[in-house]
């Protein structure tokens, strides 16, 4: 079993270049002028599919993401420097800056907004720090 | 670069949800687990689910969260092995209280699916794929 993440986008191009300047690859065998299939991790994917072609699988109309948050895709990485870089790398590509970032012993995190508004968090956990804590 | 993928998801009842899911065959992470929220692993690659009770979720985006269902943001889709586990799975979110709006069928020649809305509304596809059927683009 695996899981994959599919968020509608209104410029299938614009969403790849802006995602290819935040270093990401994409998997060819599942892109076509419809969708792109961007690799996050060691193997998982996040489905960038235009709008018409996500309505087809989900009957609904779209939420106007800056109005209504139903999710928040989070990429972990490996350390706190890390997390500043993406997050410097997406306002530069266009991102917006969500919520102010979040700075504890145990993790670091900052929040961006796409070009399509979807909310990505952007974090590093340190679990030994954590149990630590409890 | 990036070492894991995380989702995050709004739910109104943190314990029928984990309930909801626990029935569909998903394990619960009980380190990431808490009274406002319930951590799922999915699949052989790990991800996480985070499912957050509403209040907590509008802390985190500052943002509404969509009606009732009526409209997406998000679909997830859950790939399995065989057609006959689409058909199971079909089956227990039938029986857990989750809503089937397009039922078991094939796909475009190389593919078996259908999708359902959980409690909340969230949508999410079960497919089975035969990648040697797929079109050659």
């Amino acid at each position: 079993m695996k899981v994959y993440v599919n968020l509608p986008v209104k410029n299938l191009e614009k969403s790849k270049e802006f995602f290819s300047k935040l270093g990401f690859g994409f998997e060819k065998k599942f892109t076509n002028d419809k969708g792109v299939s961007m690799i996050v991790g060691e193997d998982n994917y996040v489905m960038l599919l235009a709008e018409e072609f996500f309505k087809t699988f989900t009957r609904k109309e779209i939420s106007d993401a800056s109005k209504a948050t139903e999710v928040i895709v989070a990429l972990e990485v490996e350390n706190r420097e890390k997390v500043d870089e993406l997050f410097d790398k997406a306002i530069e590509a266009g991102a917006i800056k969500n919520v102010e970032p979040m700075q504890e012993k145990f993790m670091h995190q900052q929040n961006f907004q796409d070009l399509d508004g979807h909310i990505w968090e952007v974090f590093y956990m340190d679990e030994s720090a954590m149990s630590q804590n409890q | 670069m990036t070492k894991e993928l995380w989702i995050n998801l709004p739910v109104k009842d943190v314990n029928k949800s984990k309930e909801f899911f626990g029935k569909l065959g998903l394990a619960l992470d009980e380190k990431h687990s808490g009274d406002d929220m319930a951590c799922l692993v999915v699949g052989k690659n790990n991800v996480k689910v985070l499912l957050f009770a509403e209040d907590t979720f509008r802390g985190f985006t500052k943002n509404e969260i969509p009606v009732g269902g009526q409209t997406t943001e998000v679909l997830f889709s859950i790939e399995v092995e065989s057609r006959e586990e689409v058909d199971e799975t079909a089956k227990k979110v039938q029986e857990a209280g989750g809503n089937i709006f397009s039922e078991p069928e094939e796909i475009q020649g190389w593919m078996y699916g259908c999708a359902f809305s959980d409690l909340d509304g969230h949508r999410w596809n079960v497919m089975e794929m035969d990648l040697s059927k797929m079109p050659q683009q």
